[in-house]
């Protein structure tokens, strides 16, 4: 065999194994995708963590279908990540919504996290406070490991918001309650004791109000001595500011967003 | 009792027509006249009736000898034992040109702002008992007429060396101060003399014992010095701000560097202390073992109270404000359950600091420490040698709690505001600024040991200024730190904890009541009624 050949055999095995291995990539998560005709956008799920049953899958898909009668949808799990939830699931919308009208819930089993990210007008319905307390509402199915229910529940509230229904958030009115309440007491105190206070007049006001006379003529100086005192100059560092910032970030990330959201862990 | 000359019948000092009216045939007699033999006899004393209240041992004078009903300081109502007594004789007097009516409408106006005050001191039958009471004031009047000099400076820098020329500054000073007023009985509060002055002592005139008829008067137990240094540095303050304001004082910085020079030069001498009875509205307002008192001057018109806080206004008051605010609270601000933690032990350290300034002005206030009067007195009856100083305040065991959190206060809000990366943890519910908490916490606690052994705190004050914000505090950090999944424990630590602080807040009223209030018996020598 030459070594041309060699090179040739070679060449063509390390082709066949990288296809085989990419396809192997491209099958080894389920993805499903859809275009909403009437409205343009999109649904996408991803289970590349591999943790809902097919069955599952598909019945999530239909209510992902359902948001696109308002926004982007996306579903999406992994069991790899090098960053944070957070900065995660906004990277993954900007690649697959860029700045458009949308929302994603991620399920991030290397930090275990469960986190919902909104942008355009989703965003101004699911907003960070809504989505903190849908994952707040949802967060002990993923720690049950029921992760269809904890999906489907937090993408029923979210369809539920852009419905314009209310979702429950039992535990917000609660502590808003305590916390007004407290608010309240406080600010009643502050009230009472600035309003109640004895003021005792004060000793420019005393000396207003009696008969007093102070008359001086003007000082003469005289000259008396002379002293010299040692008291060095601080030297001061100085130092100053090294002046400019840098203003050029990293990895550019594909125009700004204005987009947000909230996450649990689980 | 003075006789009216033509029908025998008792005579008073009428505010409007500024005689003495007998109501049952309206003559009018002029007070100087009707005793003039008598007052030129008794040149220091006068007889006078004095009402001694049996359950607080209250004193007050009175021209009539009618016995007194009720006592009106400590509100009893027992008859009062009454006898003729000498009484050291003011120089001057200010008789009351403001009514009864006058009075009462100053009160009403003031008491509109006291919304959560109890509805009792609002009620008619309760300010028609307001009474008429002459108090005696010591009138300090200081001179310093010559020449003063004082030291003055210019200097100047060359290399490593201040120059400096030293001069003497001569200035001939006239300058006269005359009426500066402090109350001369132990019993009358200064924050409440002090909060209706200043009086108009143009007005004053020669003291004659008939002024009183229709009135009661306090009688001066505290020595004519007691006030005196106090009175001469606020002289001395004028007339530093006088003179210091001078270009040539400001060439040679007198005001900065040489102001004790100055000071020292400008020092005035005291002409004058006389004794000086003005008029005040006195009404009490006692509640189980403690009483308010509300006072007017009946010059002026200048009214000044205690305001209690009725707890149930208070707490309805509170829960309508608490409406709108739940709902701004509902509208902008969802809190995540850590943050929640992170408030609570916020407004526990707030309400720790609150708890702390409070008990610092209930022992100065409950000790008499705030009045020198007082001080005076008990420091008389015990023996004890009485050192006047100059209203400079010792830092008292109240101000240590408060200190404690406001330490911890501080120490947070500074990490938070210097270190953005305590304030990302913050947000994120991190452990490290938790633990860094804990470690403040300990060394709080080990730096300020000393200081909460030297307080001597009773067990109450104790739990409630210590204990029960630390624990609430302590059960936060505790949760933040153990960092749990569920927020069940964050949402039930959090309730708790926010429980905690309104139970805190309770407290504070109460004690804000303590300190609105004076504790009974208050005066320990008063007692008598209007019928005068």
């Amino acid at each position: 065999m030459t070594l041309r050949k060699f090179c040739f055999h070679l060449f063509a095995a390390i082709s066949i194994f990288a296809t085989v291995f990419l396809w192997s990539g491209v099958i080894c998560h389920a993805e499903s995708s859809y275009v909403n005709t009437e409205t343009g956008y999109r649904a996408v799920m991803e289970d590349d963590a591999f943790l809902l049953s097919e069955e599952e899958e598909r019945q999530l898909f239909v209510l992902l279908q359902e948001i696109t009668a308002y926004g982007n949808a996306a579903f999406k799990t992994i069991d790899n990540n090098f960053t944070d939830t957070e900065r995660y699931a906004r990277n993954y919308y900007q690649i697959q919504f860029g700045t458009d009208s949308g929302t994603l819930f991620l399920i991030d089993m290397d930090n275990r996290n469960i986190w919902i990210h909104s942008d355009g007008a989703v965003y101004k319905v699911i907003t960070t406070a809504y989505a903190n307390t849908i994952t707040d509402n949802v967060y002990r199915y993923a720690s049950d490991e029921d992760y269809f229910d904890c999906a489907s529940k937090a993408f029923e509230q979210m369809l539920s918001l852009l419905k314009g229904q209310k979702i429950a958030q039992p535990m917000k009115y609660i502590s808003n309650g305590l916390l007004a309440a407290i608010l309240a007491l406080l600010l009643n105190f502050g009230f009472v004791s600035f309003l109640s206070r004895l003021r005792k007049p004060g000793e420019k006001e005393i000396m207003e109000n009696i008969p007093r006379r102070f008359s001086y003529t003007k000082p003469t100086a005289v000259f008396t001595h002379k002293t010299r005192d040692y008291s060095p100059v601080s030297s001061g560092s100085g130092g100053g500011s090294s002046g400019g910032s840098s203003s050029s970030g990293w990895g550019g990330g594909g125009g700004s967003s204005s987009g947000g959201g909230g996450g649990h862990s689980f | 009792m003075y006789e009216c000359p033509n029908c025998a019948d008792n005579l008073q000092f009428d505010i409007a027509c500024q005689q003495l009216l007998c109501r049952h045939c309206n003559t009018m007699v002029d007070p100087y006249s009707f005793n003039k033999e008598k007052d030129a006899e008794e040149t220091t004393e006068y007889h006078v009736t004095v009402f001694t209240c049996r359950q607080c041992g209250g004193k007050i004078l009175s021209e009539d000898t009618t016995a007194a009903t009720f006592c009106s300081f400590c509100g009893t109502a027992a008859i009062l034992d009454s006898r003729i007594r000498k009484e050291k004789r003011p120089e001057r007097i200010i008789p009351f040109t403001r009514t009864k009516e006058d009075c009462k409408k100053a009160y009403v106006k003031m008491m509109r702002r006291a919304i959560f005050a109890p509805r009792e001191l609002k009620k008619a039958e309760h300010i028609e008992k307001f009474r008429g009471i002459y108090m005696p004031y010591w009138i300090y009047s200081f001179e310093n007429k010559g020449e003063i000099s004082f030291s003055g400076s210019r200097s100047h820098r060359r290399g490593d060396y201040l120059h400096t020329k030293h001069y003497t500054l001569k200035s001939y000073v006239d300058a006269s101060y005359q009426g500066i007023s402090y109350d001369a009985s132990a019993a009358f509060s200064d924050t409440l003399s002090s909060a209706i002055a200043p009086f108009d002592l143009t007005q004053e005139k020669p003291f004659t014992p008939s002024f009183l008829s229709g009135f009661y008067a306090d009688t001066g137990d505290v020595d004519r010095w007691v006030y005196q240094n106090e009175a001469q540095d606020m002289v001395l303050d004028d007339g530093f701000r006088y003179m210091s304001k001078n270009i040539v004082c400001k060439w040679y910085h007198v005001d900065d560097k040489n102001e004790y020079s100055l000071k020292n030069a400008l020092r005035p001498g005291c002409t004058n202390q006389d004794l000086v009875m003005l008029p005040v509205w006195f009404l009490s307002y006692r509640n189980k073992d403690r009483v308010a008192y509300a006072v007017v001057n009946g010059q002026t018109g200048k009214a000044a109270a205690d305001l209690p806080v009725d707890r149930k206004k208070y707490i309805i008051g509170s829960l309508i404000l608490a409406l709108p605010l739940f709902f701004l609270l509902n509208i902008f601000f969802t809190v995540k359950p850590n943050i929640l933690l992170w408030l609570s032990i916020l407004l526990a350290l707030v309400c720790g600091v609150i708890s702390g300034v409070q008990m610092t002005h209930i022992r100065r206030k409950e000790s008499g420490e705030d009045d020198k009067g007082l001080v005076y007195k008990r420091c008389k009856n015990k023996g004890w040698m009485y050192y006047s100083d100059t209203g400079h305040r010792k830092k008292s065991t109240g101000s240590s709690v408060g200190g404690i959190f406001f330490t911890i206060f501080a120490t947070i809000l500074s990490c938070m505001a210097l270190q953005p990366i305590f304030l990302m943890e913050l947000v994120r519910g991190g452990s490290g600024l938790v633990t860094g908490m804990i470690a403040l916490l300990l060394f709080a606690g080990i730096i300020m040991r000393p200081k909460i052994q030297k307080m001597e705190l009773s067990l109450k004050d104790i739990f409630s200024c210590l204990v029960k914000p630390a624990a609430v505090i302590l059960l936060s950090l505790f949760i933040l730190l153990i960092h749990p999944v569920s927020d069940l424990y964050y949402y039930g630590g959090a309730i708790a904890a926010l429980c905690a602080v309104i139970w805190n807040l309770m407290d504070i009223i109460g004690r804000y009541n303590v300190l609105t209030t004076r504790k009974l018996p208050q005066f320990n020598r008063r007692g008598g009624d209007d019928i005068a």
